[in-house]
């Protein structure tokens, strides 16, 4: 199999969404990640993917449904490869939560930004519009969603 | 002897086609297509909430200022 070049940086909105039918964005986010499957290498990391379970249990009151979710995160590395946070990682993203100027983004937010720079991604796949018009990811950055 | 030679090339070819067999067997499950396929149905126990709003109590609009979410009328 061709290895798979392309990043996306995969947020939890896209993870709730794809799990959640009544998200006003679940359509789209089938949609999208059934087209870039294939063509890209999807990433995310540990802080996001905290905050989709959390979200998901919330909402759903499903402990079952949602470890099933926890598990698959934890144990299938492909075909999302979620990252655990290292403590560099996790400076930066202090940095950016500390610096922005309004008070816009979440630390899970910060991480993806964090997460984006370090490791160079320059694909996004989001529905936060906070995100996307972040100061902190000013050049070349495409957006999915 | 033709025997002999004709068994020991059947040997490790019946192990591969065994092995070729149980890996077929065994399909890789890919996490995406569970979760596409298995969304979580049921009912909404917070609904018209934002994320932020469950996750924190509150939003912010695109001037930064805090926004709580409207007070549902309880039946």
């Amino acid at each position: 199999m061709a290895k798979k070049i392309k990043k996306v940086l995969i947020d939890a909105n896209v993870f709730i969404a794809l799990n959640w039918p009544k998200d006003s964005c679940h359509i789209q986010a089938k949609k999208i990640l059934k087209n870039i499957e294939k063509k890209y290498q999807l990433l995310t990391n540990n802080y996001l993917v905290a905050e989709t379970l959390t979200v998901l249990l919330l909402k759903t009151k499903d402990v079952e449904k949602t470890s099933i979710l926890a598990n698959g995160f934890y144990y299938h590395s492909e075909p999302f490869k979620m990252l655990q946070a290292p403590k560099s990682l996790q400076f930066k993203a202090l940095k950016i939560f500390s610096k922005q100027q309004k008070p816009l983004l979440s630390f899970a937010d910060c991480t993806l930004i964090a997460q984006a720079i370090d490791q160079n991604i320059k694909t996004i796949f989001t529905f936060d519009k906070n995100i996307k018009s972040s100061p902190f990811l000013k050049r070349g950055y495409k957006f999915l969603g | 002897m033709a025997d002999f030679i004709r068994q020991q090339i059947k040997k490790p070819l019946k192990i591969k086609v065994k092995s070729i067999k149980k890996q077929k067997r065994k399909k890789k499950q890919n996490f995406l297509d569970y979760m596409l396929n298995n969304p979580i149905t049921g009912k909404d126990h917070m609904p018209g909430l934002t994320h932020d709003e469950i996750l924190y109590g509150y939003t912010y609009n695109k001037k930064g200022e805090k926004v709580w979410p409207k007070k549902s009328k309880k039946s």
